[in-house]
Order: C-alpha cells, then structure tokens, then sequence
C-alpha cells in the first residue's frame, strides 16, 4: 500500500487509540494543530559562533572535574544541554572546552583546565572549573567551546560572563567593550551559591546546533 | 587631527653587534597602535622600499624606506583592519575590518582594486608571490581564491572546523599551504583548489606556515611550540625541532631558502615580546636569536637578503635590519 498518511492524520489516528495524550481542556484538533506548528518552526535559535582563537588543541580528555581541591579562583560549575535548531536533544555530542586559568593563563603544554565531554541521555553536558582570568590580549572572560555531534555543522563559540568586571554591571550596555564578543547572547548570567566561605559560581550555557 | 610624519635614519643604534636600527619613523602626533587589535601591525614589501600601516588616525599610511618619507595616506574611516598585508613588489596593499570588508589598494595611486564584503573579519591574507592572485581565510571559513586583474573568485579550499590562521603560496604559485584551526596542515593545488596533502600531527593549532624555497616542503609551527618541516606531496613531517619557549605565528624562508625565520608569540602574554629565531633550513639549526624590546609588530626577508622586523613604541614604529 503506498497511500502516505499526514502528519495531521497520523496525529488524529494516534490520540483515538490513545497513543497520543490530549489535555483535557484542549480540543483535539487544536492539539494536533499545535502539535504541527511546533514541529513545523525552528524550535531554538542557533548559538552564535565566536572564534576559536589559537589556543585549541585535540584529545582533551574526558573530565568534568577540571578544578583541582586546591586550585586558587572562585568555583564555577557550567552546564546545559545539546539541542538543534529543531529541538531535538543531542545526546551523544562532543563538547570540547578549554579556558584560562583564575590568572588568565592558558595551559599550552598539558591539559589544564581543557575536557572534552559527551552529552548524556537528556544531552546534558556539566562540568566544574574555576573562573576563568583576564587573559592580557583579550577584554572579557571566557571559556572555548567546539562542539560536534553527527549530521550537524561543528559549533564555534566562547561564553562569556554577566558579572565580569569589563561589563561594569551592564553587560547589555557593554559586551561589545570586547571587539570578539560579537553577540550579547554569549554573555550568561551568573548564580552564587554556597556559604560566604565557600560561594560556589554556577552558570547555564544551552548549546544549539545547526543540521548540516 | 595633525599627521605629520617625521622620518628619521637611524644606522647602528647599538642593541647588538648583528642587529641595526635603519628606519625610525616617527609619528609625532599619531599614537601608532601597540596593541594588535588596535592595528598594532606593519607590513614590509620584500623590495625592502615600502611600508605601510593602519594607524589610530584612521588612516592607512605607506611609507618609503630606507627614508620613512610618507608617500600616500589612504583614509579608512570607521574600519577596525584585523589584517594588512603587501604583495611581495609593494604593488598592492590587502586589507580585512572586523565586519568583513576587504580592500585592495594599489599603493601606487591608492585607487581601490578590489572591494569584497565577506561574513567574518579575516584571520590571514596572503598574495601570491607574482601578485596576481590573493588568498583570504576569513575568520572560522574556508580560504578564498581571487583573482586581482579580474576581480573574479577562482575557488575555494576545504573548510576546517574553525577556519584557517595562515595561509602562504608557494614561490612558483604552484600550491598553497594551510595552517587550519582544527590542528591540521594542508597543501593544495593552486590552480584548482584540489587538496595535495594534509598532516594532522599537531596537537594544537598551527599558527604559521612557510614553503621551502622549491615549494616542496612547508614549515610549519603553532601552540605545540615545534617546528614541522612537511613534505607538500605527503603531509609527512620530515623533522621536527627542539621545543621552542614560545608557539611561532610569523614564518617565512630567505629569498635563497637557506634559512627559516620565525616569529614568537608570547603565549602569556600576546603583548609581550617575544623572540625572533633564525635558523638553516637545512639542519634546522638555530643561528640568530633576537628577542626585541618590545613586541614584533611585522617583518620580511627582502629580496637582496635581509631580515627587516618592525617593532612599535609609543608614538614611533622602528624598522630592524635583524640581518
């Protein structure tokens, strides 16, 4: 048989055998209709690239534990998920990261503060690190990122963070203070956490990649 | 604002019995850039009698040498020039902004050759060594063929993830040599844009690549801090060099291919100097180490054999005849 069912019918067809829950206050077909507008849009917009600068380097391990018990620098745990633009969740994604250490320097000889992660089920991806410094040829903070995932274009970008001092507590008034910073979205906001003893950085970066 | 240009000659200085001071030009009221993202940069034309540069006053400045006489002042209004670069005879003069402009002057008249709007901000531009053709990588895209009499794009080279940091032709215009952020080296075609080779032995990215003066092998080097030298044909590396202090991001062989010399970046620190190694070609011993007092800001072997290095302070660029 080679008649094709719609997208619509097949939604119908799901929710009359109880495949497909319906909420009680909705009708069905506006539910199916919402259902396909969903599917039809772009669900996230894509990440903004920023360059990779010169201090990438391949077969970063696999470690979320980049900070050390003693290493000097605030705490900062970053995390977030995988997407596409569609929505779907990546999991099974690469994320490789580097940064500078709370002193702004980068590690060119081993694997300081550099991982390369996988996004789980769910793709999220984690790890913990110190804060990075003020790196002296660049303005703002930032943490590196190349992320690649099967089917999709390698994302280039850096993150950056709302309460570096560069942004003067108006990081939407000033993220362009560094000339690399080509889009406000990189710039997230930080949490503190912990006891004044112990504040503890926490900061959310949604990863969103384009299909090839 | 003012723009005057006092050209000074400046022979011996004294900083070493090897190196002489032979050109200071001084801009007495223009603060020339000392930072490289605020076109802290000079370019040398192998002829050794032109150098120009984008200064703070907006203003793309070429200069005589030994004389440091202005000869043309060309305005580029609000453009950030991430790259400035002269083909080989100081015919032409290329640049790239941070929003994706690029130009190409013709130094001579200062009329505007070429004028293309790209996505990104370059990250190298290279001429070939008979002028005629130009390379551009810009940032985290795939290297650009152009063709300057016509204006036309010729092809495209292969897209690493991240782009390209440097980018060179060989002396016969025969290939061209990629140093690509996703670590690797390629060589290709210059004629078809057909990939040659390509090596994927550094760990970190190349920053700087060089043909041999025969075009068969490319020297290459970046945050690994070792000088690679790669067979074109393979992509095998032939020799490595001891680890240098510092990851080299200018490389460039003498016009009669005996030696190699490469800039240092200061990884640390980009805004601090770093040192000038020469070294044979042929052994990859090192002859002449040269660490200024203050960054590097531009250099070239010029074609009667001298090694020419420009340094900034406030208010002046010097012009070192390292060799």
């Amino acid at each position: 048989m080679n008649a094709r069912l719609s997208r619509r019918d097949a939604l119908l067809r799901g929710a009359a055998i109880g495949v497909l829950k319906v909420a009680p206050l909705l009708g069905l077909g506006d539910a199916v209709s919402a259902l396909i507008a969903q599917d039809k849009d772009p669900a996230r917009k894509p990440t903004p690239w920023n360059e990779i600068g010169p201090f990438y380097k391949k077969l970063a391990p696999n470690q979320a534990k980049l900070r050390g018990p003693n290493d000097p620098g605030l705490p900062v745990t970053i995390a977030g998920r995988v997407f596409n633009t569609r929505g779907d969740v990546l999991r099974g994604a690469k994320i490789e990261i580097w940064q500078a250490d709370h002193l702004g320097l980068y590690d060119l000889d081993g694997y300081r503060y550099r991982a390369a992660l996988v996004s789980d089920s769910e793709g999220k991806y984690s790890f913990d690190s110190v804060m990075p410094g003020h790196y002296p040829a660049r303005v703002c903070q930032h943490v590196h990122y190349v992320v690649t995932a099967p089917g999709h274009r390698a994302l280039i970008t850096q993150l950056y963070f709302a309460t570096d001092p560069v942004f003067e507590g108006d990081p939407d008034g000033n993220y362009n203070r560094d000339p690399l910073v080509l889009s406000r979205e990189l710039v997230r906001p930080v949490t503190l956490s912990g006891d004044p003893k112990a504040v503890q950085a926490n900061v959310s970066f949604e990863l969103v990649l384009e299909r090839a | 604002m003012k723009r005057g240009l006092l050209a000074g000659l400046v022979i011996a200085c004294g900083l070493s019995a090897q190196v002489a001071e032979v050109a200071t030009i001084e801009v007495t009221t223009i603060e020339v850039a000392t930072i490289p993202a605020e076109a802290g940069f000079v370019v040398l034309a192998k002829t050794g009698r032109l150098a120009a540069a984008v200064c703070r006053d907006k203003t793309l400045h070429v200069w005589s040498l030994p004389d440091g006489k202005a000869v043309r002042s060309i305005d580029v209004g609000d453009r950030a020039m991430d790259v400035v670069t002269i083909s080989d005879d100081g015919r032409w003069i290329a640049a790239g902004d941070h929003r994706g402009g690029y130009t190409v002057w013709d130094t001579a008249s200062g009329a505007v050759q070429m004028e293309l709007k790209m996505a990104f901000y370059p990250f190298a531009i290279a001429f070939s060594t008979d002028g005629k053709r130009i390379a551009i990588a810009p940032a985290g895209e795939p290297v650009q063929i152009y063709d300057l009499a016509s204006r036309k794009k010729l092809f495209e080279l292969q897209r690493p993830v991240g782009g390209t940091a440097a980018v060179a032709f060989s002396r016969d215009g025969a290939r061209i040599a990629t140093a690509d952020a996703d670590t690797e080296v390629r060589v290709y075609d210059a004629r078809t844009g057909e990939l040659i080779s390509s090596n994927a032995d550094f760990l970190m990215v190349p920053l700087a690549a060089a043909f041999t003066a025969d075009g068969k092998h490319v020297l290459t080097a970046g945050g690994d801090k070792i000088i690679a030298l790669v067979d074109a044909a393979t992509g095998n590396v032939k020799r490595r060099s001891a680890k240098l202090v510092d990851p080299p991001i200018y490389m460039e062989t003498s016009p009669d291919g005996a030696l190699l010399a490469a800039g240092l970046m200061h990884a640390d620190n980009m805004l601090q100097p770093a040192p000038l190694m020469i070294s044979e070609v042929a052994s990859g011993r090192t002859v002449q180490e040269w660490k200024p007092a203050t960054m590097m800001v531009g250099g070239t072997w010029t074609t009667d054999g001298h090694l020419l290095v420009a340094t900034t302070t406030k208010g002046a660029i010097h012009l070192w005849r390292v060799r």
